[in-house]
């Protein structure tokens, strides 16, 4: 099994030493690579911002979420409401706080649920071949053809709005790409030496699947990943937005938005802000993700 | 190709029947009763509803609803029971603004992504490449619905340019492009924000691998001018695959179309999905399903089939 394991064998000082001769030079670390790309480290820490926020809402927020004070309701921003007030006279700011307990973890939870899906159909597509992998296939096809908006307006309607169901939906119906671009780098793994000499020995499917393949398309894995719970806050935004989604009064970015659409001219903030939220949480996790394929996936290497 | 055509199309088929039955299962076992929410509250006790479920075939097993409705769809009887008439009839009545944006939308955001990834791919990682996938990335996280408020709220409140809804002045009778021009230009924007970083990323790619194959090297090696390289030898290859994109994008174009119709008052069909699924009108709901995915899996196999056309690497097997 040793022989099996497909890691690359480690080169000696010399090798390196000559490889530096030659003018080739090892690819550096995974960290280095990282913390050179400028964007990813400024993605890495908007996302820690957004965690922070998330954790300590309570104590950031100057308000209740739900606190109303008609008498100050429309305010603009001033020193006491940082981001205003709106029709009811809740402060925007402590809103879109707390909104964040509510987005972020839908956009973990969703993706936890597209990745497993979308990896164990993509793994089971890719080695098995076959009539496995044209059903599994076609199943893909099929949620690819519709377009999520339509399906997502469908499947809230249709299942309920309930913070479980939502995430539940969100990631059930976006398994889709996970699925495909892990087939087509499970038919490049199972075709290594290293696999087929883990049949060789006798090692079992479920053996190859976990031991040989999954690790080598774990970076890939991530970099989707963290991509994805991108697109689900920003969809799930986008139902909020819509009323199919989040319900108030329990706060979300895309619920305030849309909120503040009948009242766009005198309280231009009640919309403006919580949008803002949304867009920086959206892209800490693009950055993030951009970075991590940039550091992981030799195909996009700079060098 | 005539035998390619045609099995393509006959693959079309099992996906196309297990899209519609999955958007029959879907809908039939949904909890809630599609009757109830046809009538506001008051008059719900005067309405004999398993009466009503039984004229609307709600009470069948489901394998006799799902061949009902699909034969039903097909000869134009499947009629909304929000409005008395024919859903296919208020799909086709709405079609015209959702395309007309769609389209003006996918020829912009060509026009402006494809420069711009072709450069980016000539100099990656040069400063012009950083600064787009930058803006790639920050297009990939704006949220839609926001940019076309904050549009609304420059163009149409503050400096009073712009209409902030529909696609024509309430005076016009017809369609008169130059009449329509100012109510075209937001939406169509926010749809071109939408489509951008897919075009600039997926060309960019595109180009970079064409770039690193032998011909293009052999090309410079025999001493060509860059221009010529680029123009002949890798920007023809590149283009290629980005016909196929037209046809991936076109289910983002729909996503699209649902926020920024509702936003801009556009009567088209992303707007009738959002009422229809407010009033969980099923018809409605099961058609534009259908026809949105008929619609996706034909411009799928138009792509692949122009695809193969273009490329004759590309051998039909």
């Amino acid at each position: 099994m040793a022989m099996a394991e497909g890691k690359a064998r480690t080169m000696s000082a010399k090798e390196i030493a000559s490889l530096g001769e030659s003018g080739i030079r090892p690819r550096p670390s995974f960290w280095s690579r990282f913390v050179r790309n400028r964007r990813a480290v400024v993605g890495a820490a908007l996302l820690v911002i957004f965690v922070a926020i998330a954790v300590f809402a309570p104590q950031i927020a100057p308000f209740e979420a739900e606190e109303q004070n008609i008498v100050n309701r429309l305010r603009a921003p001033d020193s006491n409401y940082l981001m205003g007030t709106d029709q009811l006279g809740r402060d925007i700011f402590s809103r879109a706080v707390f909104a964040t307990q509510v987005s972020m973890p839908i956009g973990v939870f969703a993706m936890i649920v597209a990745v497993t899906v979308g990896v164990s159909i993509g793994m089971a597509s890719g080695y098995f071949g076959g009539v496995t992998d044209n059903i599994l296939m076609r199943l893909t096809d099929m949620l690819l053809a519709f377009p999520v908006f339509f399906l997502l307006l469908t499947v809230t309607t249709l299942f309920g709005r309930t913070l479980p169901v939502l995430t539940l939906l969100l990631g059930l119906t976006s398994w889709g790409v996970v699925a495909r671009v892990v087939r087509s780098q499970v038919l490049a793994v199972k075709e290594t030496d290293f696999v087929e000499a883990a049949h060789s020995v006798g090692a079992s499917h479920l053996a190859i699947l976990r031991r040989h393949i999954f690790p080598n398309i774990l970076p890939i894995v991530i970099v989707d990943a963290t991509l994805r719970v991108a697109l689900v806050i920003l969809i799930e935004g986008g139902i909020s937005f819509l009323g199919v989604g989040i319900q108030p009064p329990t706060p979300s970015w895309g619920n305030m938005v849309a909120e503040g659409t009948a009242l766009l001219r005198r309280a231009w903030w009640m919309s403006v802000f919580p949008g803002a939220f949304l867009f920086l949480c959206t892209m800490s996790f693009n950055l993030m993700g951009d970075g991590l394929r940039d550091a992981l996936d030799p195909r996009f290497s700079p060098n | 190709m005539q035998q390619y055509l045609l099995r393509r199309l006959l693959q079309m088929v099992p996906v196309f029947i297990g899209i519609t039955f999955i958007t029959f299962l879907m809908i039939s076992l949904a909890p809630g009763d599609p009757v109830v929410s046809l009538f506001p509250p008051e008059v719900l006790d005067r309405v004999d509803l398993d009466l009503l479920r039984d004229q609307l075939g709600l009470n069948d097993p489901l394998p006799t609803q799902y061949v009902r409705m699909m034969g039903r769809f097909f000869s134009g009887e499947l009629v909304s029971f929000a409005e008395r008439r024919p859903a296919i009839d208020l799909i086709f009545a709405r079609l015209f603004p959702t395309l007309l944006f769609s389209g003006l939308a996918i020829v912009c955001a060509l026009i402006i992504g494809l420069p711009v990834a072709i450069i980016s791919a000539l100099k990656p990682y040069s400063l012009f490449d950083n600064v787009s996938t930058v803006s790639v990335l920050t297009g990939l996280s704006l949220p839609q619905f926001w940019i076309a408020l904050i549009l609304v709220l420059i163009f149409s409140e503050r400096l009073r340019i712009l209409p902030s809804s529909g696609i024509r002045p309430i005076s016009a009778s017809s369609y008169d492009p130059i009449e329509m021009f100012p109510y075209l230009i937001m939406p169509t924007f926010v749809l071109v924000i939408g489509l951008l970083p897919s075009v600039v990323r997926y060309s960019r790619s595109s180009m970079i691998d064409v770039l690193s194959q032998d011909y293009v090297r052999t090309a410079f090696a025999k001493g060509l001018a860059n221009r010529t390289v680029w123009v002949r030898h890798a920007l023809r290859n590149a283009i290629l695959p980005v016909v196929t994109l037209v046809g991936a994008i076109f289910p983002l174009l729909l996503g699209g179309a649902v926020v920024v119709e509702t936003i801009f008052g556009i009567p088209g069909i992303g707007r009738l999905a959002v009422r229809s699924a407010q009033v969980r009108d099923l018809p409605v709901i099961l058609s534009l399903n259908i026809f949105t995915a008929v619609l996706i899996l034909f411009s799928n196999m138009i792509t692949d089939v122009l695809y193969t056309t273009l490329d004759p690497r590309i051998r039909l097997g």
